[in-house]
């Protein structure tokens, strides 16, 4: 088959992967806004959020909008959770060792949702019944379009928050200048308390609009934490508009691969593309105000 | 108003400041002066709740603070203006400033007026208000870390090192500022190694060496004492 023929539906899905991707990223960003931590348990609140939907829906038997509002706060709680007994006591600690505190954190709730429910990947029913769209020979899933309007919904919500409120300032104050911050009277625990509370709830939005079109299982979390974080540097740590160009763009170019490169080096692509960027830009491809104004 | 006894802190095992008492009276223009490392931001650190003490007290309108935590210190009105400026780079001069009232952010009134205020102290900064902080000039950079230290209302202002890195024209500009905000009735206190300039303005002064006081009095005799003419010769 010619391989040309395939580049419109491949770009097709490679958008819906990057809206997914960017959904992931914005949640590293918030909390790098708030703090200079990197969050490696963001890929559970993505698992968490499908996950616990579909044990709402299939076993608790409640409506699935009901069952979805429920499992993002469950998530947003476990968000607080993770800040209350993991982050806050390490408040003292170097970035080391939280990032490795995060780390754990990840494998801590992975084997905790295998144990909860069980090991078999689920998947969650699409939102809308109605069939793929046909545009000559592309078809979207009405999925696909959902996973777009969260991505842009929460690009929305976190631009509000971080430039009109008073309080998404305070956040980014407390990342970028901690003594100033303490000085001020910003209380910086609170901010990124608030900011993993938040993140967790980007993530359980992702999980949810995604698990329609992807099986969600315990260890699926790993994976997609990674491809949000890769986003969020690729587009500019640090910034909205960043992860969201970088999700796009990392979607794009990992499913056009597959036209050229056998589909099994597909992740690889983008591991490739987070080594290509560290080398060469670390700020990424929009900047990254947080990376050159930073003492790291 | 501000009272320190027997004040000591410790960097882990290691004695920063030792058995420190200092008075500040409503009005006053207080001075600390001291050589490098002699302990001068331990103590500013430590008055605004960013270091936790050994022993001694710290009392603010006769209030004892001591060991509250940061964001208690600020909103009683002891305001601290740190060594190297620490603003935030990447927000806007306008969002510099208001968060420096971000314990008052319910007075909307109030916040006006600050901003009306150190409009009118620093006229550079309302011309800059839009751009992003990271982006002013070192002197710039400094008024804005005084302006927005000015929209806590401070009932006493605690400068470290406020000269640190400056052209001599922005120092004395600075220190013009200082005064007149002293004049309209702020109590100060100014850690400094500007020695001359910084007693020219204060009432009083400290000298503090590796971590004692070792003298005090009115602004003009420390000027003439054997102490700050030994520290200046060096
Ligand atoms: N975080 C820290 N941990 C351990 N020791 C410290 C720390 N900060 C400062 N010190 C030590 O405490 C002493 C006093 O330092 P401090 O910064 O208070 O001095 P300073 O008078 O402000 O000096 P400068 O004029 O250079 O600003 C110094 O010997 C310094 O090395
Ligand atoms: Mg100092």
């Amino acid at each position: 088959m010619d391989i040309w023929a395939t580049i419109p539906q491949l770009l097709t899905s490679g958008i819906t992967f990057g809206a997914i991707y960017a959904l992931v990223g914005l949640g590293f960003v918030t909390i790098a806004r708030a703090s200079q931590i990197i969050n490696f348990a963001q890929g559970e609140f993505v698992m968490l959020g499908g996950m616990i939907t579909f044990f709402l829906l299939n076993k608790i038997h409640l409506p699935y909008p009901l069952a979805a509002l429920l499992a993002i706060l469950i998530v947003v709680l476990i968000g607080f959770l993770l800040h209350l007994l993991v982050i806050y006591p390490l408040r003292k600690a170097s970035l080391p060792i939280l990032l490795m505190a995060t780390l754990g954190a990840s494998l801590f709730l992975s084997s905790a949702s295998a144990l909860f429910f069980g090991t078999l990947p689920k998947a969650l029913p699409p939102f809308s019944a109605r069939a793929p769209f046909e545009i000559g020979n592309i078809s979207i899933s009405p999925q696909s379009l959902w996973v777009l309007v969260a991505a842009f919904l929460t690009l929305f919500s976190l631009y509000l928050l971080s430039h009109r409120l008073l309080l998404g300032k305070a956040m980014e104050a407390s990342s970028t200048d901690p003594l100033g911050a303490d000085l001020t009277g910003i209380s910086r625990n609170l901010m990124i308390f608030l900011a993993f509370g938040v993140s967790a709830g980007i993530g359980s939005v992702a999980g949810i609009f995604i698990t329609p079109i992807f099986y969600v299982s315990y260890y699926s979390g790993t994976l997609i934490g990674l491809k949000g974080f890769i986003a969020a540097v690729l587009g500019g740590w640090g910034k909205h508009s960043g992860a969201i160009l970088g999700g796009f763009a990392l979607g794009v170019v990992e499913s056009l691969s597959v036209a050229f490169i056998p589909s099994g080096y597909k992740d690889g692509v983008a591991f490739a593309i987070l080594l290509l960027i560290l080398y060469f830009r670390p700020k990424g491809i929009l900047g990254s105000p947080f990376i050159d104004s930073r003492r790291w | 108003m501000f009272k320190i006894k027997k004040l000591t802190v410790h960097y882990g095992p290691l004695p920063a400041l030792k058995e420190i008492s200092l008075e500040i009276g409503r009005g006053e223009t207080v001075a600390l002066i001291g050589p490098n490392r002699a302990g001068k931001t331990t103590l500013l650190l430590t008055l605004s709740g960013i270091l936790q003490t050994t022993e001694g007290r710290i009392y603010f309108e006769e209030e004892d603070i001591t060991n509250l935590n940061s964001h208690q210190i600020v909103s009683k009105g002891l305001i601290h203006i740190p060594q190297g400026r620490h603003i935030f780079p990447t927000l806007s001069v306008l969002d510099n400033l208001l968060l420096g009232a971000y314990t008052k952010r319910k007075e909307k009134e109030g916040i006006e007026k600050g901003l009306e205020g150190v409009y009118r102290l620093f006229p550079k900064l309302s011309e800059r208000k839009e751009q992003r902080a990271g982006t002013l000039s070192g002197g710039e950079q400094q008024m804005l870390a005084i302006g927005r230290g000015l929209m806590g209302r401070p009932k006493l202002l605690m400068l470290d090192e406020p000269s640190l890195g400056l052209a001599p024209r922005f120092i004395e500009e600075i220190f013009a500022t200082l005064k007149k905000m002293n004049q309209n009735g702020l109590t100060l206190f100014i850690v400094e190694q500007e020695i001359h300039l910084t007693l020219s303005i204060s009432h009083r002064g400290y000298l503090l060496k590796n971590g004692r006081l070792i003298r005090e009095g009115p602004a003009s005799a420390l000027l003439e004492s054997q102490e700050i003419k030994d520290l200046v010769s060096i």
